[in-house]
């Protein structure tokens, strides 16, 4: 079966299936199953312990990274995978909350996991609090280099930031934008100054309008459980999930006046404008004339 | 379509309540957020945020004013303007920032729309004032033409463009038409009298049994 698009943007570049433990102790006779771009693929370790993926009986590109798994299903010039150097650093806690399948498209989720505006009508009572409903100017750019979206100086009111949180605080937030279906949050540590905790937000998807959301923290906690931490995230994610999926249409509309754009929806402006720029196709709402 | 300048009935208007709730329901497929202002004046809008598509009828009304459940955005009654953005208080909004609001009139009991503005303001059909009791509203999973023809069948008279008159378990009903979508229609139920406690039973038993008749009908 082939793959749904040919998007260049979403076949040469690499797309996470989920977390490469996943895969341990499949075999090519019991294969790890899972979905991509339409299309069924299976994945097991090989004797040296490699991730391998097939796809219509044919072996993908793999990159074993971040503790995921990434595929590459293009015929284009391999990139490396987006850095992130803090999941190296000591003292960091890595913490895999598993994947969660939401019904819409990956950039709908993306775009969510940017936003501030959200926090205190969403996440009512920990990520934000009427009346501190403002979203103070903040600024976007492109990285000349990386080609990534940076929202900086960002700071939002949050009665309980995270699971460790004993109260309210202004957190300074980061967003930081690698693909049209990866980005990643850095935000205020509650346990330690100077310092940002990373969550990192990993889409796969299963098709134009399906994908499954894979969160990773790269935390500097030292209290909490794993499934403390997991269940912080998936209450979060849990309040996401019912907005994402009413939203209409589900695909990103990224032409047009179809949805509104404030100052305050800057970093969606920008990823939209950026997505524009690939002439991103998957996943987007295309306008007919009327 | 020729039908849409014509008023449709999409909701029993009892069922508004002043500055509470919302009613989301559809209308030829097109999703509608029905809502009454605190001052007591129905709206009947196109259920999508123009900000980033969330339906309204999962807001909130607020007094004059029916609130986004995703970001807070706040429209007014009657024109449907966006007239206040929470992530942003101190800003004015910029007047393009509108929902699309549709021609609405509360009569007979129900809440009437146009999807399309007539080019007369005619009122909706059949009488004007109220008739009788709103007693339910059902799905009736067949598209309208299969709904007309079964109702004739079952000794129903149409007084007037998705108007109906006929009796249930012998007492006179009223039965109103929605064209919720091209396969499938809501029928809004209203009896001359209010029902005692013992003949709801029977009633509802009736009109569940003509619903039965009308989806056992094919395409004609």
């Amino acid at each position: 079966m082939p793959f749904c698009t040919e998007d260049p943007n979403v076949r040469n570049d690499w797309l996470t299936i989920g977390a490469a433990r996943a895969l341990d102790g499949h075999t090519p006779q019991h294969p790890w199953h899972t979905r991509l771009l339409d299309n069924n693929l299976v994945a097991w370790r090989d004797a040296k312990f490699q991730p391998v993926v097939h796809a219509d009986g044919l072996r993908l590109p793999t990159l074993e990274q971040y503790g995921y798994v990434w595929v590459f299903t293009g015929d284009g010039p391999q990139r490396p995978l987006f850095e992130l150097p803090e999941f190296a650093e000591s003292g960091r806690r890595i913490v895999d909350c598993g994947g969660i399948g939401v019904a819409t498209s990956g950039l709908r989720v993306i775009e969510n996991f940017l936003d501030m505006g959200h926090f205190p009508y969403i996440h009512t009572g920990t990520l934000g609090r009427v009346p501190h409903t403002e979203v103070a100017p903040y600024r976007t750019q492109v990285d000349a280099t990386t080609g990534e979206i940076w929202a900086l100086d960002c700071h939002f009111f949050q009665p309980q930031a995270s699971a460790s949180a004993a109260g309210g605080i202004d957190a300074l937030y980061r967003y930081r934008v690698m693909q049209p279906f990866t980005a990643a949050l850095y935000k205020s540590s509650p346990n330690r100054a100077q310092v940002q905790d990373v969550i990192g937000l990993f889409v796969q998807p299963l098709d134009d309008e399906h994908v499954i959301a894979h969160v990773l923290l790269v935390y500097y906690e030292e209290q909490l459980s794993d499934a403390a931490m997991i269940a912080f995230q998936h209450m979060i994610f849990g309040q996401d999930k019912p907005v994402l999926e009413s939203q209409r249409p589900r695909r990103l509309p990224l032409q047009g006046t179809l949805e509104a754009h404030m100052r305050c929806d800057l970093t969606s402006a920008t990823y939209r404008r950026w997505l524009r720029q690939r002439d991103l196709r998957f996943g987007v709402h295309l306008e007919t004339t009327p | 379509m020729s039908a849409y300048p014509l008023w449709h009935p999409v909701a029993a208007a009892q069922n508004l309540h002043a500055g509470d709730n919302t009613i989301a329901t559809l209308l030829y497929d097109q999703p509608l957020a029905l809502w009454r202002s605190a001052s007591g004046s129905v709206q009947a809008w196109e259920d999508r945020c123009p900000h980033r598509g969330v339906p309204l009828s999962l807001g909130r009304v607020q007094g004059d004013r029916l609130a986004c459940a995703y970001h807070g955005w706040q429209y007014a009654a009657q024109d449907g303007r966006c007239v206040a953005i929470p992530a942003m208080p101190d800003q004015s909004v910029p007047g393009k920032v509108c929902v699309k609001s549709y021609p609405v009139q509360e009569c007979q009991g129900l809440v009437w729309v146009q999807l399309a503005q007539a080019a007369d303001d005619a009122p909706p059909p059949g009488p004007q004032s109220q008739s009788g009791c709103f007693l339910r509203s059902l799905i009736a999973d067949r598209p309208i033409a299969q709904i007309d023809a079964a109702l004739v069948n079952a000794g129903f008279a149409q007084q007037a463009p998705y108007v109906w008159h006929g009796a249930l378990d012998n007492s006179p009903v009223r039965l109103y038409a929605q064209t919720a979508s091209a396969k499938w229609c809501v029928l809004h139920l209203f009896g001359a009298q209010v029902p005692t406690d013992a003949q709801r039973p029977p009633l509802f038993a009736a009109m569940r049994g003509l619903r039965a008749v009308i989806e056992a009908t094919h395409e004609v």
